[in-house]
């Protein structure tokens, strides 16, 4: 009895480390698991963005003297970014007062994947098609795809227009949050993107909103991958890119038209050889002569 | 709020915590020790974040929102503990606010590996896998790697928090449990728990990694 339970005892306890065994194992597998990197420009724009917040009001709480010195700081930068603003010509105003520059943070999904003026423009003149995704002729899904609404694309046109009339939605939440996208974005791309929103809402603007919604169309029917990729490119990489897309779909193993039928050659000399047709003389050896026919 | 002068404070957490003393030079205003701070972590805590939620971009934007919190709620900042457990209760408290957002919006979700629900589906599925494949079967890395990241997602999130903290950062049973908001004993529960399930989870493949 007593040898029984002895040896029931010693079944479990090697039971137990087998399992803390596998366990082990299993802890030191995790080492595969592969290390991240952060984007290189994430530091920068987390810097950037961490100044917006600041701007906005959410300081914490500093001593009197603290906050005056602060003052004082803030109004000597003020005023030598008036002065550079005014040397540089540069008429963005993306502070919170300004109703455009909120507009265009709480959009700028839109804007970022309807690209620049130039682009658009550049869209606008060609005839681009209603899109086709990559693979196959074209089928009904993609019809579907060119008839999708695009409300962000409306809802973005409606603010815009809103905040250049004056007379925009606020909302202190999104407002802040609008800010701290519009602080994220480098200083040439906030004036591309406030420029863009300025085209988009202006009078006579529908040749432009319809090449954005044409583009949307074509970026909602490319792969994930590229749909990420896409809005990142430049005008005339964009170009290029619809331009690839943009190719008569061929069946696989498809070589292209068999060329022309050529006219009938009049009789002549060889070309190339620059004199009369050579003839071998009738006594030249007939094994010489090259095949018979 | 006035900030901690951190040389006089005599802290033995500043003294052996480089972070900590960066810390202190950010809540005087010294902007490039901020840079420094964001810089000294950035990859590790975007590690975190991404074995956390399985999403590099989602980890990212988590990163960079800790980062602005950290930055944000500065002057509450107190050496008391690693800089490293203050970080992560920041992180982690972002990646929950993202995905209660996720969850109220049903727009762009978290990946659903992290939820609890299907966790134990996908360990399910996962054995089911590992069991038609051959044990002497050498998978290459790449290979290896996707199980091991599946493995860790069909841990529910407290345990796969708790394994990341563990074992890539090192921290202790109390510095998880000041993270996570919870008892020592939850934790080494917590954490006992994650290492069986890890264990039926990558038994099937442990020949192949040794």
């Amino acid at each position: 009895m007593e040898r029984d339970r002895d040896d029931a005892d010693f079944t479990l306890k090697a039971d137990d480390d087998v399992l803390e065994a596998g366990r082990e194992r299993a802890w030191r597998m995790l080492d595969l698991l592969p290390k991240g990197e952060a984007h290189p420009g994430l530091a920068a724009t987390t810097i950037e963005m961490s100044a917006v917040t600041t701007a906005g009001g959410r300081e914490p709480r500093r001593s009197e003297a603290a906050r005056w010195r602060r003052r004082a700081i803030a109004a000597a930068v003020l005023a030598a970014s008036l002065a550079a603003g005014f040397v540089a010509g540069s008429r963005v105003n993306r502070g919170p007062d300004d109703p455009l520059a909120i507009a265009v943070g709480r959009h700028m999904a839109v804007l970022a994947e309807a690209g620049s003026v130039d682009f658009l423009r550049a869209l606008s003149a060609r005839d681009i098609p209603p899109p086709r995704r990559p693979g196959g002729p074209r089928s009904e899904a993609d019809d579907a795809v060119s008839l999708e609404p695009y409300p962000a694309l409306d809802a973005a046109i409606a603010d815009f227009r809103a905040a250049l009339a004056g007379s925009p939605p606020r909302d202190p939440r999104r407002d802040e949050q609008a800010l701290r996208a519009a602080g994220s974005i480098p200083p040439g791309g906030f004036q591309a993107a406030m420029a863009t929103a300025r085209a988009l809402a202006a009078p006579g603007a529908e040749p432009l909103v319809e090449a954005a919604r044409r583009w949307h169309q074509w970026v909602l029917a490319s792969d994930p991958v590229e749909r990420r990729i896409v809005p990142t490119l430049g005008t005339k990489e964009r170009l290029e890119w619809l331009a690839r897309r943009n190719r008569p779909w061929r069946p696989p193993g498809f070589r292209g038209p068999f060329p022309p039928p050529q006219a009938p050659q009049p009789p002549g000399p060889l070309p190339n050889s620059g004199g009369p047709p050579v003839r071998l003389p009738r006594e030249f050896p007939r094994e010489n002569r090259g095949p018979a026919g | 709020m006035p900030s901690i002068d951190f040389r006089q404070s005599g802290s033995s957490a500043v003294l052996s915590d480089p972070s900590a003393e960066l810390m202190g030079r950010v809540q005087r205003g010294d902007a490039s020790a901020f840079e420094e701070l964001l810089l000294l972590w950035q990859d590790r805590l975007v590690t975190l974040l991404w074995h956390q939620t399985g999403d590099h971009a989602l980890a990212e934007d988590l990163a960079q929102e800790t980062f602005l919190r950290v930055y944000r709620s500065r002057a509450s900042y107190r050496p008391t503990a690693r800089f490293s457990t203050w970080l992560y209760t920041i992180a982690l408290n972002a990646a929950k606010d993202a995905r209660q957002r996720a969850h109220r919006r049903r727009e762009h979700g978290i990946p659903t590996s992290v939820s609890a629900s299907t966790s134990a589906l996908g360990l399910d599925a996962l054995a089911i896998d590992a069991s038609g494949r051959l044990p002497s079967r050498q998978a290459d890395r790449n290979e290896m790697q996707a199980v091991v990241q599946r493995a860790l997602a069909g841990l529910n999130e407290h345990q796969r928090t708790a394994v990341l903290l563990s074992k890539f950062e090192q921290c202790s049973h109390e510095e998880i449990a000041e993270a996570m908001g919870l008892t020592v004993p939850a934790v080494k529960s917590l954490l006992f728990r994650a290492r069986e399930n890890l264990r039926v989870a990558l038994e099937p493949y442990c020949g192949g990694a040794e």
